[in-house]
């Protein structure tokens, strides 16, 4: 028997191991949002989950893939450094987005403790070093693509 | 071959395209993984508050030493708390003594003090010090003795969800606990309106949205 086989043998057993954990513990997760129902809420809940997954299967994952294929318009060897602030960039915008648009709605006007951010700029601070990175990474690969090729 | 076995092409070399790709994804989860953990921290951590530029909350932008998530206005309570027929009930099914208590009630019973933190699900963590009535105390003199939880319920009736802001359970040994308070002051200072006056609920290792402002009910069962 070769080490290989025994190597993924071992690796279906942890993944088989990992699968009844996961499962399990979603199963202890639902029985507890049943048994709880006067302070769960099931139905309102239920109907942001439905919400949420409806706005990301129709709304983020359709724009985080037109983003990814508009990428695909920069030269392979120069795109990881771009993606990957664009990653850093989306992540760091949700937070910003989710803290300053989803408190300042309504509930929180005139509350003095709230967003004591300004949240542009915090945008501004964080990204442009992350984007000054990505452009002169960006800049060395491009220059030496252009060293290699002219050898 | 088991359904999870990996076709043999996965045994070939990876291209150093793929390898490079993938460094510099895991490093993008990485550096934003960073940025977002240092930021929340800061909104954990006092001396950390400059790093704080994310959260909606800050440890260092406080009414009373602490920040307000949710206005008495907006909660729709005003009317309500500062009445002068304002009383905490105490009942259910596990009280011999069903209870009404008044502020000045409240106030003439031991007081108890606690260092606690307000524990915010939306990433901020700021300690204070609360005085209050030890709710055991409130047990007792309702003669709650033979009791499996308590639900402590707000005089809030506006903003969604309404249960998870309007109400907390406690569980028996978490309502005996001799820091589990309803608190009537915050960092020696009479609780703010914004804060939960006239009394609020203060329990250990409770998160911040079940810490119930603007007391109006405890239904021992």
């Amino acid at each position: 028997m070769s080490s290989s086989s025994t190597s993924r043998r071992s690796d279906n057993r942890v993944l088989v191991a990992c699968i009844a954990v996961g499962v399990a513990t979603m199963a202890y997760g639902i029985l507890g949002f049943v048994e709880n129902a006067e302070f769960t809420t099931p139905l309102p809940t239920l109907r942001r989950m439905a919400i949420t997954i409806v706005v990301n299967d129709l709304l983020v994952l359709p724009a985080m893939l037109a983003a990814g294929a508009l990428t695909t318009l920069i030269p392979p060897h120069l795109r990881p450094p771009v993606r990957a602030a664009l990653i850093v960039s989306v992540i760091v915008i949700a937070f910003a987005v989710w803290g300053s648009v989803g408190q300042s709605r309504d509930v929180q006007l005139g509350n003095p403790t709230a967003l004591p951010n300004d949240y542009r700029e915090s945008i501004l601070v964080i990204l442009a070093p992350v984007w000054l990175f990505a452009a002169a990474v960006t800049l060395l690969l491009a220059r030496r693509a252009n060293v290699r090729g002219e050898s | 071959m088991s359904r999870f076995d990996r076709p043999a092409e996965d045994d070939a070399p990876e291209q150093p395209q793929v390898l490079t790709d993938r460094r510099w994804f895991l490093g993008s989860v990485f550096a934003s993984s960073g940025i977002v953990a240092a930021s929340f921290t800061g909104a954990n951590v006092d001396a950390l508050s400059k790093l704080a530029v994310l959260p909606s909350r800050r440890a260092d932008v406080s009414s009373q030493g602490l920040p307000i998530q949710t206005r008495a206005s907006k909660a729709g309570v005003e009317d309500t708390v500062l009445r002068a027929n304002y009383r905490v009930r105490v009942t259910g099914s596990a009280v011999t003594s069903p209870l009404e208590l008044s502020v000045d009630d409240l106030r003439a019973m031991p007081q108890h003090t606690a260092e606690l933190p307000i524990s915010c699900v939306q990433g901020w963590s700021v300690g204070a010090r609360w005085t209050g009535v030890p709710v055991r105390d409130v047990l007792a003199a309702a003669g709650a003795v033979d009791f499996e939880e308590i639900v402590v319920t707000s005089a809030q009736k506006r903003l969604k969800p309404e249960a998870m802001f309007t109400s907390a359970r406690l569980n028996r040994g978490h309502a005996l606990h001799p820091d589990t308070l309803l608190a009537l002051q915050l960092n020696g200072k009479t609780l703010h309106i914004n804060h939960g006056f006239p009394t609020r609920l203060i329990a250990p290792s409770n998160p911040g949205i079940m810490q119930t402002k603007w007391i109006e009910h405890l239904e021992v069962r």
